[in-house]
Parts: C-alpha cells; sequence; structure tokens
C-alpha cells in the first residue's frame, strides 16, 4: 500500500482548489492508497514562524511517505505564503543534502492559474520550478515530478473545471497504481 | 460546487484608476518591503534606504510582523469591491498607488521569495491596487503603471551552478510576474549579495550597496 502526503493550502472550504483536493483524496482512497492530509490552514500553520512541534510531525510523516501531493492556487507565479513558508519550515535548504523525503518517488502538483498559460510562461512560473527543482532535490534521487494545473480560470465555465477534475482523478490514480496500491 | 472567481466592477476600477507619483515639489515615494526577520537582511535595507534617501522619499516597511498567509474572510473579500480589510493592507495599498518605486529586500530561500513578502504580496497586491479589469474587453489592466523603478536586494549564498540549475524564483516573481504590471517604462534593477539569510554583510558589502542604490 503506498502512503501518500497530501499537503492543501486554500483559506477557503467553497474553493476550485478544494474541489480538487477532495477529488484527489477520495481517487487516492479508492485505489487503496493511504492518505495523510495536511491541511495548513485548517491546522492554523504559521508560516513565518513554525511551531516546532507541528514542523516535526510534517517532516516525519514526509520521511515515510512514497509520494507527495500538493494542492494549491497559483498567487502571483507562485505558491502561496502559507505553503512557501511550509516549505521553508519543513524542507530547508540546509539538510536538502540529507533528502528528508528519501521514500519520495513522486510528487504531484494540483494547482490552478487565474491567468492564461501564455501569460504565466511569460512570468516564469516560479511556483512551478520550486516544485519541480527545489522540492525534487529533497526526494529520492530518482523521483519526478508531474504537474497538472488549470490555466485561465478566471475566464473558463464549469464544462472545463469538471474536465479538470476529471483529469486530476486520473493523475492520481495511475499515481496510486505505480506505487503498488491494490484498488477496490 | 465550488465558489465562482471574483470578478472586477467597473466602480472599483474607476475608484482606483487615478494615481499620484508625488506631490508637487518633493521627491517620489520609494517603498522599501523587507523582510526583518534577519539582521542581515534589515541592514541591507537600511544601506538601501541610505543610498535612496534624497532622490526619493523613503519608507520602510517591515513585513515580517504582518501576518504572511491570507484570511478566509480576506479571499472571501477579495471578490467584492472592497477586497482589503487589514488597516494595514488598506494603508499599505494607499502607498504602493503612489509610490515610484518599489524596493523588495529578502534573503532567498527556498530558491524564492521568504514567506514574509510573499505573503505581503498575496495580501496587498489586490484587484484594485495591482491591476484593475477592463471590462469592456474582460481584460486586466496593469494598475501599476506609475511604478518607475522595481528592484530586489537579495542574500542568496547559492553558487552559480545552482543558481542556474535550480533558477532564482524570487527574481523571476519580482523582475517578471510584478513587472508585468507596472508600466513599459519601469526600470528593474537587482543586487545580490553571497551570503547565507543569517550571515551579516561587512561595511564595504553595505557601503556598495549604498552607492549603488544611490544612482536609482
Amino acid at each position: 500500500m503506498g502512503r501518500v502526503v497530501v499537503v492543501h493550502c486554500h483559506p477557503m472550504e467553497a474553493s476550485f482548489t478544494t474541489a480538487a483536493r477532495d477529488t484527489a483524496v477520495a481517487a487516492l482512497g479508492r485505489a487503496g492508497s493511504r492518505v495523510d492530509l495536511i491541511d495548513l490552514h485548517a491546522d492554523g500553520f504559521d508560516p513565518v514562524r513554525p511551531d516546532p512541534r507541528m514542523v516535526a510531525d510534517h517532516r516525519a510523516l514526509l520521511a515515510s511517505a512514497d509520494a507527495l501531493v500538493l494542492t494549491y492556487p497559483t498567487w502571483w507565479s507562485a505558491q502561496p505564503a502559507m505553503l512557501h513558508g511550509w516549505v521553508e519550515a519543513v524542507v530547508p535548504r540546509a539538510i536538502l543534502r540529507e533528502r528528508p523525503m528519501a521514500g519520495v518517488r513522486r510528487i504531484l502538483a494540483i494547482t490552478s492559474h487565474g491567468s492564461p498559460k501564455w501569460l504565466n510562461a511569460l512570468e516564469g512560473e516560479a511556483g512551478k520550478r520550486v516544485v519541480t527543482r527545489f522540492l525534487r532535490r529533497a526526494a529520492h534521487p530518482g523521483c519526478r515530478t508531474e504537474w497538472v494545473a488549470l490555466y485561465g480560470l478566471d475566464r473558463i465555465g464549469e464544462d472545463a473545471r469538471r474536465r479538470h477534475l476529471r483529469r486530476v482523478t486520473r493523475r492520481v490514480t495511475r499515481l496510486a497504481v505505480m506505487l503498488g496500491s491494490s484498488p477496490d | 460546487m465550488f465558489a465562482e472567481r471574483p470578478r472586477l466592477s467597473r466602480t472599483r476600477a474607476a475608484r482606483y484608476g487615478a494615481t499620484v507619483v508625488s506631490e508637487a515639489g518633493s521627491p517620489p515615494l520609494a517603498l522599501v518591503v523587507v523582510d526583518d526577520r534577519f539582521p542581515g537582511v534589515e541592514a541591507l535595507a537600511r544601506a538601501a534606504v541610505t543610498g535612496l534617501t534624497g532622490r526619493w522619499r523613503v519608507e520602510m516597511l517591515k513585513v515580517a510582523d504582518q501576518p504572511a498567509a491570507m484570511t478566509t474572510a480576506e479571499r472571501a473579500a477579495y471578490a467584492t469591491d472592497d477586497p482589503a480589510l487589514d488597516p494595514v493592507v488598506v494603508e499599505h495599498g494607499r502607498l504602493l498607488r503612489t509610490a515610484g518605486a518599489v524596493i523588495v529586500v529578502y534573503p532567498t530561500i527556498a530558491n524564492g521569495l521568504s514567506a514574509p513578502v510573499k505573503g505581503w504580496l498575496d495580501r496587498v497586491l489586490l484587484p484594485g491596487v495591482a491591476f484593475v479589469l477592463d471590462e469592456r474587453r474582460n481584460r486586466m489592466r496593469p494598475g501599476l503603471g506609475h511604478v518607475r523603478l522595481l528592484a530586489g536586494l537579495t542574500l542568496d549564498s547559492r553558487g552559480p551552478i545552482e543558481r542556474v540549475g535550480y533558477h532564482d524564483n524570487g527574481r523571476r516573481v519580482i523582475a517578471r510576474a510584478l513587472r508585468l504590471v507596472c508600466g513599459v517604462r519601469t526600470r528593474v534593477r537587482w543586487i545580490r549579495l553571497p551570503l547565507d539569510a543569517d550571515a551579516e554583510p561587512s561595511a564595504d558589502d553595505l557601503s556598495r550597496v549604498t552607492a549603488r542604490t544611490a544612482r536609482w
């Protein structure tokens, strides 16, 4: 059974990002993965001066995880400050060489952008690089990253959102199968 | 199933449409946004303030003691005509709408901006401050066209290979994402000191920073 840590970051329960999280968690559950959910806003995580006990708990979860799933909105081309503070605290650069997520073989980022893809490309997609370059260094040397992003959320309709959620289901199920989970 | 994305109203665009760069006879305002958790970063900001003073009227915004994460109420208000709830955010937004320069001083952590600085961007660069909606064309318009100088000062101890291989995400956010909501004539300047976030810059380093910022 694969063990997956899902880190969720959005202040509102009634949000598209939260819908994506629920979709991902449900798909992982159906596929037989063990899910540890970290909801940064619900847990009251302080991104500037984090509680050391909470940081230690999260590091312990990551140390024993097979995969990491991040669900967050992209604001100003990067992760929200809450998630950025979590990355700073849980995976500081000083311990990257020790690979604090050594068992993590897949990192899946599920995010949404208000602006279209071409504009994000122009902005440099800093948030994508935090996942694919920085976090990956803390994981298993053979770790692969997957980027499941919805662009242009401000303009698209309900159909496109539902298509994205179906895509989330497919990608997360594939992740669970890769980790060796046994579907029901 | 989930909340609709916010839409800007014409009234809000009109309300925030006019900006003033400087009062008659006084130098334009420069905002120095600093993550003051680290003494070395604060020293860097003070060196920049020394250099800027004279050509600019400088206001230093220390953001480490401000909440970095957007709250549920703030996110809900994002979709309304009055998205700023916190009086500090309102004041910083007011300053930003009149600033001629925005200088961000931070330690490079996790290859990017530090959390307090990113939090300041998330909470202060709201609709009506950083951008407005052109309803006729259904497009966002830059709201910081009056900003003439956008700069970053950072303590970043990564070597050149690491910086090329893993990218400088703080610089991408400031010099590209934030730059896109400024005007076509906005200049971007960058100073990097090759030091850890906890390190203290030397007097020589600080005097060089003062000399460079004095030319901005």
